[in-house]
């Protein structure tokens, strides 16, 4: 029992450090991926090829002065950014990061809990991420800072419902909520045990399910809750010091975790191709599969990068219009093909 | 799902059917008659498919009953949704409202009150009750540009959705106590005792309380003027007859199953509710001088007066409430068709005023709701009074002399109020804008309805058969 | 384990629901419905109802506080706004619920409740079947009901009252009126 909780706590220690490093690189990342498509250098004076950077960043939020302004809501205004941070890191917990490890015969599963509804659970609390951009958004009491707390809200509500749409067909195909399965029922390879990705059999509802989750994220071409062009800083317009650093952190959280979320569910998770044909041994297997789960969400957090320094934003109406009357429809439809298809092939 | 399953539930599935397919013809094209002429259809083909009595009853599951008493009133629902959708074509033509949605919403309300009176299990129960109860939020707000109706949809809205609280609450308590929510497994549970256990008297009173809302019951009453003084007149035809209807059978097939009156606390409980149902609703509608307030009032006081039969609760009692429902649909339908077709595209011919002298202004429709008024009040020749001595019968058969007292007395003072009605048509013409010529669907339905209340009136033995043999089945 | 976690989560609750009724500000008193509505889904955890814990979370506190929590910033709800009840009003609520927390309390203290095996329902899967064997009919209804409510919400959104006019407007600004809300509803 004590070796279970002392595991389990390195574990969460481990991705709950995984995560913010992770986030903090990805700002410098961002810089990075920027410069190249705009052709600069980007940051590069902190460290060698500026790999410092974050950690100054950091320093430099720490250091700022902290404003709260006389005519906020004190208590949700810090309560805000809080929330934002926390919903952010609780997705976690269920995200399967690898195998099963065994040491000294003791089987260790590398996911911190396998609920049965995880995928649920995904949902659930990024249902919740709202919170902390509205709360913020209102708490300020800033025009510009309600505006976009609430255009956060009607972004979030309409996206949610093509995102659960549109991973319905996917949750048809594999027959569970629970992502370690839906890790296992993409395994294998070559040979006996040819086994494709999800996204070769659900390429509409990958699609789509990314759509919705650069939505859900905030990112360009959806990020109007903060549209700088027009609503100066939207919801964090009166955010400064180590708060606003929150939400942003949180931002990048909410981007990592949903690129391990589309890896898990679209792209084999901890699967690699030929894994089982290469003759390793088990704890080789999942510290490779470690491995190529982090290169996959490495590509999507690079994919959502590439996609902001390329794409213009989208008017609100457009925003809404691409919600309800593009995706829902076609996420319906994908549901009924996923189903039809798997009543004529017997996949039941 | 067998297929025998399905062919019983061809009449509710048939108005799953209409309802999309009012969706698509409002889609494709926004036609008025079109939409009605399907409405219609629709219900016609519903009741054409209704089961035949030989093969009853039938159980659907653990959650449908089709036996008599299920049959007999989907088919009096389904008669009275075609009386108020032929009298919802005139009212709606002459306005200005989209009137495409009107219609789905009618044919939804329509199947949850079907749904309610074949069903045998709370899942049942109350996924009719809040088809029913969210179809007639949008219905009742339905001319929105009346200062009246949101006031009266919000007003319908809030109370439904805090009645249907507390009969969720009480249908939870139940189960806690019984693993059950079919009416069959109940009524082995509720067999073992001689008292209720408390928990389960909680429970059944908060279920009592949530369906006393939809029979606008009193103290659950406040609702009842508001709502039909704001909602477009076939509307609160709708609401006084078919929701209130279908959650009286309701109610009769649960207690039937549980024998709830058995239990002393039961019995106390309805009479309570029943006298005051009586009596408030009668006073109340003295003092009103606006036409669909004392409709409101009197359809308080009547079912004030049906829970006396309803707690005879014998065999004599359950036909006795559905003769009373039969006797009350058409008088209710009567009463309501002759408002609307006296309303303005303004607003709608409520105050006592638009009465006046309506006899001599327009002699065919004031007899037609003499008929109606006297029905109400129970004169002899007419159903109401039939109906009512059937009430009277199956109260003596029980013993309830209180009751039956009370219910004398007060349809004495209900008289009061009718009359009153009748004498405002009877005083001299002024003169009045001429109306528009009229729809025939609506003259023949009000026709129909006061054959009817005439013929039920004169000889009930014929409609007295039918109840019977269906009815007794079960 | 088990017992400490419920009373806890029970604390959390009831402090959440008095909360949301005490608070004087309606935004706080949307958070701590949220709140509420968290700790009651973790009930439903404990309860072995794992879909029904998630989707409480996702639709009450993912989805309707934050509709919720729209209006209410929308009509920018304050202390000032709210009107206050009469004394008479506050003693009849105060006595209808008092009355009705004995009785419940009452009818709750000596119950029996059957027992009910809390492995084998709850988990997605056996909900599913469930809903789609034996529960199929109602589970279809229910989509009739979300189509009344929702032609019923479009309806109401979609036409727009037209201004009234006061009865003793004369034509000229009664003109403009209309006209006005015409090329509004266009």
């Amino acid at each position: 029992m004590t070796s279970f909780f002392i595991y389990k706590a390195i574990l969460v220690v481990v991705v709950f450090g995984i995560m913010l490093m992770a986030a903090m690189y990805s700002t410098y990342l961002e810089r990075k991926v920027a410069a190249f498509i705009q052709d600069r250098v980007g940051p590069n004076r902190a460290g060698p090829f500026g790999i410092l950077q974050p950690l100054a960043d950091g320093i430099k939020m720490f250091m700022k002065e902290e404003i709260i302004p006389e005519v906020a809501n004190k208590t949700l205004f810090i309560v805000g950014p809080c929330i934002a941070m926390l919903t952010a890191i609780m997705a976690g917990v269920v995200i399967p990061w690898g195998g099963e490890l065994v040491i000294n015969g003791v089987p260790y599963v590398l996911q911190i809990i396998d609920f049965d509804f995880g995928l649920l659970y995904v949902f659930g609390v990024v249902s919740l991420g709202v919170y902390g951009i509205m709360i913020g958004g209102w708490a300020s009491n800033n025009k510009f800072s309600l505006f976009g707390a609430i255009r956060a809200s009607a972004q979030m509500i309409s996206y949610e419902i093509a995102m659960g749409l549109s991973i319905i067909a996917l949750i048809m195909m594999t027959g569970t909520l629970s992502l370690r399965e839906i890790v296992e029922f993409q395994a294998g390879g070559t040979g006996s045990t040819w086994n494709f990705w999800n996204v070769v059999y659900q390429p509409l509802g990958f699609l789509l399910f990314l759509v919705c989750a650069f939505a859900e994220c905030n990112r360009t071409p959806f990020d109007l809750p903060e549209s700088e062009t027009e609503l100066v800083g939207g919801y964090h317009t009166e955010y400064s010091s180590m708060k606003l650093g929150f939400y942003l952190f949180a931002e990048y959280i909410n981007m990592f975790i949903s690129s391990a979320v589309i890896s898990t569910l679209y792209f084999g998770g901890t699967n690699f191709p030929f894994m089982n044909d290469l003759g390793l041994s088990q704890n080789a297997i999942t510290i490779l599969g470690t491995l190529a789960f982090f290169i996959k969400i490495g590509f999507f957090v690079f994919f959502y990068m590439w996609i902001r320094w390329t794409l213009p934003r989208f008017r609100y109406d457009q925003l809404m219009y691409l919600g309800w009357r593009v995706l829902i429809p076609l996420a319906i439809a994908n549901v009924a093909i996923t189903g039809l298809v798997m009543i004529l092939t017997d996949r039941i | 799902m067998s297929r025998a399953d399905i062919i019983f539930l061809l009449p509710h599935l048939m108005l799953t059917l209409g309802a999309v397919l009012v969706m698509m013809a409002i889609a494709v094209r926004r036609n008025h008659f079109a939409v009605y002429v399907l409405t219609c259809l629709t219900l016609i083909v519903a009741l054409y498919f209704l089961p035949k009595t030989a093969s009853l009853p039938h159980n659907v599951g653990v959650l449908f009953v089709v036996d008599g008493l299920g049959v007999f009133n989907t088919m009096i629902i389904m008669l009275a949704a075609l009386a108020v959708a032929l009298m919802s074509y005139a009212y709606f033509d002459t306005r200005e409202e989209r009137t495409g949605e009107y219609y789905m919403l009618f044919i939804l309300a329509t199947f949850g009150a079907c749904i309610m009176v074949i069903s045998g299990h709370f899942v049942s129960f109350f996924l009719g009750l809040e088809i029913l109860s969210v179809s007639l939020y949008g219905m009742i707000a339905y001319l929105r540009k009346r200062e009246r109706s949101d006031e009266a949809g919000i007003k319908y809205l809030i109370l439904a959705a805090f009645s249907s609280a507390f009969l969720l609450f009480g249908m939870a308590l139940i189960y806690a106590a019984t693993g059950d929510m079919t009416f069959e497994g109940l009524s082995g549970y509720f067999s073992a005792f001689d008292e209720l256990p408390i928990l389960v008297m909680t429970g059944v009173g908060l279920v009592v309380v949530g369906a006393g809302f939809k029979l606008s019951v009193v103290p659950f009453h406040m609702w009842t003027p508001d709502v039909y003084e704001g909602a477009p007149a076939p509307v609160a035809a709708f609401i006084s007859t078919i929701s209130k209807g279908a959650t009286m059978v309701l109610l009769v097939r649960f207690f039937l199953a549980i024998d709830g009156f058995r239990f002393p606390v039961v019995l106390t409980i309805f009479t309570v509710i029943s006298i005051a149902s009586m009596v408030v609703g009668n006073i109340l509608a003295l003092r009103q001088q606006n036409v669909k307030r004392i409709l409101a009032y009197s359809s308080i006081a009547h079912f004030g007066y049906l829970l006396v039969a309803f707690i005879a609760a014998d065999e004599l009692g359950v036909e006795a409430v559905n003769f009373y429902l039969v006797a009350y649909f058409a008088t209710m339908l009567g009463a309501f068709g002759v408002v609307t077709v006296l309303s303005h595209p303004e607003r709608d011919a409520e105050l006592l005023d638009d009465y006046r002298g309506l006899l001599w202004s327009r002699p065919a429709l004031a007899t037609v709701f003499v008929v109606t008024l006297l029905s109400l009040a129970g004169i002899p020749l007419t159903a109401g009074f039939v109906a009512k001595f059937y009430l009277l019968a199956s109260g003596i058969s029980t013993n309830q002399w209180l009751l039956v007292i009370l219910l004398v007395v007060n349809s004495i003072v209900g008289l009061f109020y009718y009359i009153r009605i009748v004498a405002v048509m009877f005083d001299s013409a002024e003169e009045r804008e001429a109306r528009p010529a009229g729809y025939v669907g609506n003259f023949a339905t009000l026709l129909i309805l006061v054959v009817l209340l005439v013929w039920f009136g004169v000889s009930p033995q014929g409609l007295i058969d039918v109840i019977r043999n269906l009815v007794g089945v079960g | 384990m088990t017992l400490y976690a419920f009373y806890f989560l029970s604390f959390l609750a009831v402090m959440g629901a008095l909360m949301v009724v005490f608070s004087r500000n309606p935004v706080t008193s949307v958070i701590f419905l949220v709140m509420t509505f968290f700790t009651i889904a973790c009930h439903y955890m404990l309860l072995n109802a794992q879909f029904l814990a998630a989707v409480h979370v996702i639709v009450y506190a993912g989805a309707i506080m934050v509709l919720f929590l729209y209006v209410i910033m929308l009509l920018n709800l304050n202390e000032a706004v709210e009107k206050q009840k009469t004394l008479l009003l506050k003693v009849a609520a105060i006595v209808t619920g008092g009355l009705f927390m004995i009785v419940l309390s009452a009818a709750l203290r000596t119950a029996e409740t059957s027992y009910i095996d809390t492995s084998v329902v709850g988990s997605a899967r056996n909900l599913g079947k469930v809903l789609l064997n034996e529960y199929l009919l109602p589970f279809e209804a229910v989509s009739l009901l979300l189509l009344a409510a929702m032609t019923g919400a479009i309806m109401l959104a979609r036409s727009r009252k037209r201004i009234k006019p006061a009865p003793n407007v004369v034509g000229m600004t009664h003109e403009r009126e209309q006209t006005k809300t015409v090329v509004h509803e266009q």
